[in-house]
């Protein structure tokens, strides 16, 4: 979270309040029991559900107390309970609250079936404080199935001026609302996304009420192949104008932003400006001449394999360029302010990128939420390509695949005078095209003598982002884990543990860059592909394709189809037959399902063969060449992955001449 | 799992050794422990043992030093913590970073927050972490603690293993001649321990100290780490107060007794009305006491869920009945309440009963100490001296097993003040667990399509009750599906059935299923390979290399039989031989036969052990070397 920037002059919103705020209770909408006190059963289409949510209702109010805006949240929820599942669900309740505690109402009850009603005493109620975020928690008590449960709470919390909140989970919802409450100065708006209703405003006593309203929101189950988080019905708000200031002076633009990410990022003491640059010359980067991507790779490699970093230090030395450089020990902000300023000295033209994931919230360019782009990237502009100062494991031009496709607010620098600031930018962060992210293999397999053993010499090769998992496993993990996975590699063409030999190519953080792929040749015997069945030989040839993901039996598909990122798959198989056999059903080899767009392939899934002599040799070549499959191209998309599936199950029989 | 935790912390111990030779020694760590980026180059601990206010009092100083050896480690191995709770609580810490040039950079920025266990919902185990900085290789984290232990019965074990290498490791425990310190070493390897005593004046000196121990292995498969993992327990068997007198004070399980006993002497002292009409509706018509005793342990493994809070002594004492059954929920000391109280009430005679889980290796009759037990159960006597043991926190056990952890341990069973009686809980025979999966099964132009039906008995059908509590039934169908699971990715089911059979002791299964692509048929002849399951393939045990047991849940037989109707106007024209196997550790059954139009094929493992043994890999994995040339083998059918 940049909290950072989005700490706000409380001073402009707030207008002067005459008399001191005195009270010890708020003057904020309460909540109170919801419904009846009789258990409330939901419709039969629900029968087999573990539980449902009768009410999930949010509402943050903001209010002024004495000089100062304040903001109060609450969670107000009433369940009904049908199963085992339903109560272990419910049974125990985590509520967020903020670190000073301050609870305006908490309260929690049991309504049984037999109209009986037991109430959580608040002797009961814990405190839990975990990293970053404090909790009440409580046990319902007397729960049973057919009971509901009911809790809500209001607690102050950190002033923000933005909002999320999601309002769709796995379990069935029949009536969400979120609400938004502030002086009648101050107009919030209010967004609903993934098919949500539009808000509704209104004014009463003197108070500004925007909300939206949302009833009989099904349970979302996780799917292949898709982002859950991004996909559920969700809620944005954020403050947009402050009438006591002004009508039309709209707050909180994706300029400001960029305004204030470049007073943070790009914004440095002279004590800072003197360290990195004496750091630029310890170091030698100054030297390496004219080569832009040599610089940054140098400055990257040595960053990301000297300091460690992580989001919050908990201290301010973490943000200090100077304290950085001498504890190795960086936040999030103090990395990227590291080489904004090493960047600086060295004049590589950069701009700083703030984005969202489609993982779970993008920038929505129309509505200014600063909390959807809390990702970092820095943008060469020359170069036209992106590095990830915070992730550790990618090199440059590599960042996060999920942040393809996404919006990027990018801060461009302007000079008005002699003072320099940044606009927003905001465009589409683009990745490379499929084919620069490959996994391959290249397979060459023979029986032995006695044909029960199939000797396989493989390679497997990758580039792209489909190399990062290995490339990253190869130079980060312990020594024993890297070789559980040469051993696992092994087994996944060849279903075999049998392995004779491993050498691996291109393994350094630094052969990322250049996008050299990724090399592993092992030979390994595996006895596990090969099968007797009298006098027949049966080969699992298809299983050195490695098991395959399926899309067999699905339930209706609910959210369209993300492959992570476009990347290929290219496969040969050369297989020497023994002398005295013949291949009975080599056209089980044969499989194509292919898809077009405009003529152009977008996915597709293609295998043949040739059989020269006694050598019989197999390609198989399988594309996703977008990012995204719309909901339209489902079956298609099942076809091109089942495809594959059955390909891995191909077994040639061998019949004696 | 469901257990009282007594907040016995790994702590990681010891003091300050000199910084010598930086340079000199990261070269020769880095020789001798090639591929490892980090060592525990020192730890120590040192305990101090005395007498305050007629009570022990514990108190120790804890230094760790980790010696990093490579670059790498910077970026992702800065981060480390220690914990504590009230029992253990940390008085003074500091933590610095020695530079590989000598400098000292302190920690600045400590962080404390709650530690949740998986399986407790509220106790006050805390952790505070924080980042060594300037780590690079050559630099040196050294972190300094002083804990009180609060309770003198419930010293922490301390171990000498780490993930990393330990370099050096030691543990001191000083105390006055008026004081009785015992101690057991434990684990594998304890030869690797050396013991010195001295004394001084009137001071007693234990120490122990092993050097240049590699990581410890990590298996997922392995028992508890006190089972293998080198480790001193020690506590203080009496002592003299200020009048000259001797207190006993952890001498034997005497002593034990007495101060369990103390944590449920004052408690249940009246039975509520909600609770007797419960226990009375439930027991309505019953006479046996046996019946009355299952309709109850069914109720309250029915209604009361499991939700632990264990901050300080709620851990050890168990709330009141009338609160657990108002509250519906409870620990499992809080199960053992309920279970006594109404038991009690309907004439069976129960009893509070402690218990360590599998989880650790002690008992009560070498090691009288509260570490012995981590559980809480009822015993139940329905004939004299023949104790059945009901552990509320297994919501599906059966009456009459005892729940799959508690087998083969020593319950302390408390039959009044001073009274009570160690009993061992009997492991039941594999004949018990039984599991026998049918498969029929027949070809169609795509593949093949059958039935599965699975039977289910003992602990096979109480771990399948329990998991299938936790799905709707929306989802009971995907459980199945990846329950039945066979041949390959491509199987799917339909109609299933789940029922339970004689009670709830036995479970059964059922679906059809189809399977596309697996059988193929090339012009008159199908071939199939009647293996659809490929049990142990990969199972081997890294035999020599591993050095740790292997933990078994049960003893079983597992029998699945698969049966091909073979076509009209078809004949088998190839039918494996198949095989049987079987040595001193176990075996296996793979019997192929063909009745009328019909083969089948039978495939049996059984399981004897709870514990295997690194000498019994060898001949584990002998069983395999036969098992796997079987699977190989596919059945070949042709038209006549």
């Amino acid at each position: 979270m940049h909290t950072v920037l989005k700490q706000l002059f409380i001073l402009i919103l707030v207008i002067s309040q005459g008399s001191a705020f005195a009270q010890s209770l708020p003057p904020i909408e309460r909540e109170s029991w919801f419904g009846s006190e009789r258990v409330q059963k939901p419709a039969s289409k629900y029968d087999n559900e573990s539980a449902v949510i009768l009410l999930d209702r949010r509402r943050v109010e903001y209010i002024d107390e004495g000089q100062e805006l304040v903001a109060y949240r609450s969670l107000h929820r009433r369940i009904h309970i049908m199963d085992d599942k339903g109560i272990e669900y419910f049974n125990k309740v985590y509520l967020p609250v903020s670190s000073n505690n301050e609870i305006v109402d908490i309260m929690a009850r049991t309504i049984l079936p037999g109209g009986k009603i037991i109430t959580v005493d608040s002797r009961n109620i814990r405190d839990l404080q975990e990293d970053n975020q404090s909790y009440k928690i409580f046990a319902m008590e007397g729960l049973e199935k057919g009971c509901d449960v009911e809790f809500y709470f209001t607690c102050k919390q950190n002033i923000s001026y933005f909002g999320r909140e999601v309002i769709q989970n796995s379990i069935p919802v029949q009536e969400a609302e979120v609400i938004v409450v502030a002086p009648e100065r101050l107009i919030f708006e209010m967004r609903g996304y993934n098919k949500v209703n539009s808000a509704t405003d209104t004014i009463l006593r003197g108070k500004r009420f925007i909300s939206i309203r949302q009833t009989d929101i099904s349970g979302a189950d996780e799917e292949k192949y898709s982002s859950y988080h991004s996909n559920l019905k969700r809620v944005e708000y954020k403050l947009s104008y402050n009438t006591a200031r002004s009508r039309t002076e709209r707050l909180f633009t994706w300029n400001e932003l960029a305004r204030r990410a470049y007073d943070i990022y790009a914004t440095y003491s002279d004590k800072e400006t003197k360290r990195a640059a004496e750091f630029v010359k310890k170091n030698g980067w100054n030297k390496l001449g004219g080569n832009e991507v040599a610089v940054i790779s140098a400055v990257e490699n040595y960053l990301k394999k000297n300091i460690s970093t992580s989001e919050d230090t908990g201290d301010e030395s973490g943000n200090d360029i100077e304290a950085v450089i001498k504890k190795r020990i960086a936040s999030n902000r103090g990395i990227i302010r590291l080489y904004g300023a090493i960047f600086r000295q060295l004049n590589i033209d950069h701009e700083f990128v703030l984005c969202g994931s489609r993982q779970d919230f993008e920038v929505d360019r129309s509505f200014e939420n600063w909390n959807n782009c809390d990702n970092h990237l820095i943008y060469f502009p020359r170069l036209r390509k992106y590095i990830a100062p915070t992730l550790l494991e990618m090199r440059y031009p590599f960042f996060n695949p999920e942040w393809i496709g996404t919006n990027g607010i990018f801060c461009k620098n302007t000079t008005i005078g002699n003072f320099t600031t940044a606009i927003a930018e905001i465009r589409k962060i683009n990745g490379e095209d499929c084919h620069w992210s490959a996994s391959n293999i290249d397979a060459k397999i023979n029986l032995n003598k006695t044909l029960d053993t199939l000797q396989v010499a493989v390679r497997q090769s990758f580039t792209g982002y489909s190399s990062i998992f290995y490339r990253a496993s190869f130079n980060l993990s312990p020594e024993e884990y890297q070789k559980e996975l040469i051993k696992e590699m092994a087994k996944f063409v060849t279903n075999s543990e049998r392995v004779l030999n491993t050498t691996i190519e291109n393994r350094a953080m630094e052969d990322f860059t250049p996008n050299k792929p990724l090399v592993i040749d092992q030979v390994v015997h595996s006895s596990e592909l090969v099968e007797r069945a009298g006098t027949k030989v049966l080969v699992k040839i298809g299983a050195l394709i490695g098991p395959q993901s399926e899309m067999y039996q699905e339930k209706p598909r609910q959210f369209e189809m993300d492959v992570n990122y476009p990347h290929v798959l290219n496969r040969t198989i050369e297989f020497r037959l023994p002398d005295a056999y013949t291949v009975k059903n080599a056209e089980d080899l044969k499989i194509s399902k292919t898809v077009q767009a405009d003529g152009q392939l977008t996915m597709g899934f293609e295998s043949s063969y040739t059989v020269e002599g006694n050598l019989l040799k197999v390609t198989i070549s399988e594309q996703y060449c977008r990012l995204t499959y719309p909901l339209s191209q489902y079956e298609d998309f099942k076809k091109v992955i089942n495809a594959a599936a059955d390909f891995n199950k191909v077994i040639l029989v061998l019949e004696p001449k | 799992m469901k257990r009282i935790r007594f907040s016995i912390l790994s702590l990681v111990v010891f003091f300050a050794l000199p910084v010598v030779l930086q340079a000199q020694k990261l070269e020769e760590l880095k020789k001798r422990y090639p591929g490892q980026d980090v060592v525990l180059l020192n730890a120590s601990a040192h305990y101090r043992i005395s007498i305050r206010d007629n009570e022990p009092y514990v108190e120790s100083r804890e230094n760790e030093q980790l010696m990093y050896l490579t670059t790498t480690a910077a970026t992702y191995m800065s981060r480390y913590s220690f914990t504590q709770s009230s029992f253990h609580e940390v008085v003074e810490y500091d933590a610095y970073t020695q530079t590989p040039d000598n400098k000292k950079i302190k920690v600045a920025n400590f962080k404390t927050a709650d530690l949740r266990s998986g399986s407790v919902f509220y106790d006050d185990v805390k952790e505070t972490k924080f980042d060594f900085p300037a780590v690079a290789a050559g630099a040196i984290g050294v972190l300094n603690q002083k804990i009180i232990h609060k309770k003198g019965f419930l010293l922490p074990p301390h171990y000498f293993g780490r993930r990393i290498p330990v370099v050096n490791n030691e543990m001191t425990i000083s105390f006055p001649k008026g004081i009785s310190v015992k101690y057991q070493l434990r684990g594998l390897e304890t030869d690797k321990i050396q013991f010195t005593e001295t004394k001084k004046g009137n001071e007693i000196v234990y120490k122990f100290r092993v050097k240049d121990l590699e990581p410890v292995q990590y298996y997922p498969d392995a028992p508890g780490n006190s089972y293998y993992s080198p480790h001193v327990l020690f506590y203080i068997e009496k002592y003299t107060n200020s009048e000259g007198k001797e207190i006993t004070y952890l001498a034997d399980a005497d002593a034990l007794y007495q101060l369990n006993y103390s944590f449920i002497k004052n408690i249940n002292k009246e039975m509520g009305p909600e609770l007797k009409r419960i226990v009375d509706s439930l027991t309505d018509g019953l006479t046996a006491q046996e019946d009355k005793a299952r309709r109850i342990y069914q109720w309250v493994q029915e209604k009361i869920k499991y939700i632990a809070f264990e901050d300080g002594m709620e851990g050890f004492i168990p709330r009141d009945a009338n609160l657990v059954c108002s509250r519906r929920y409870g620990d499992c000391k809080d199960m053992s309440s309920i279970l006594t109280v109404m038991l009690n009430a309907a004439g069976v005679p129960a009893y509070y009963t402690w218990i360590g889980t599998r989880s650790l290796p002690y008992a009560y009759s070498e090691t009288p100490l509260p570490i012995v037990a981590n559980h809480m159960i009822c015993a139940i006597e329905l004939k004299k001296d023949e104790f059945i043991f009901l552990d509320g926190t297994d919501a599906t056990c059966l009456f009459g097993l005892p729940s799959s952890h508690i087998q083969g341990k020593e319950a302390m069973i408390a039959m009044g003040p001073g009274q009570y009686k160690i009993v061992t809980v009997p492991t039941p025979p594999k004949t018990v667990n039984m599991l026998v999966d049918s498969c029929f099964l027949q070809f169609t132009d795509e593949g093949v399509t059958g039935t599965i039906t699975q039977h289910m008995s003992g602990y096979f059908s109480i771990n399948t009750r329990d998991v299938l509590n936790y799905y709707s039934e929306k989802e009971k169908e995907d459980y199945l599906k990846n329950r039945f699971k066979r041949g390959s990715n491509k199987f799917h089911i339909s109609q299933y059935n789940i029922a339970e059979k004689q009670g709830r002791e036995q479970v059964t299964l059922s679906a059809n299923f189809e399977l596309q692509n697996y059988a193929r048929k090339l012009g008159d002849e199908w071939y199939i390979n009647l293996n659809l399951l490929k049990f142990y393939e990969h199972q081997e045990i890294d035999y020599p290399k591993r050095k740790i047991p292997v933990e078994f849940s049960y003893r079983f037989i597992k029998r699945y039989v698969t049966v091909l109707t073979i076509p009209d106007g078809y004949k088998v024209t190839f039918l494996p031989k198949g095989k049987s196997y079987k040595n001193n550790v176990w075996g296996f059954v793979m019997e192929y036969e063909q009745k009328g139009n019909q083969v089948i094929l039978t495939q049996e493992f059984h399981n004897d052990h709870l514990l295997l043994n690194p000498d019994q890999f060898k001949e584990w994995n002998e069983v395999l070397e036969h098992l796997f040339p079987q699977y190989k083998e596919s059945i070949s059918i042709s038209k006549i």
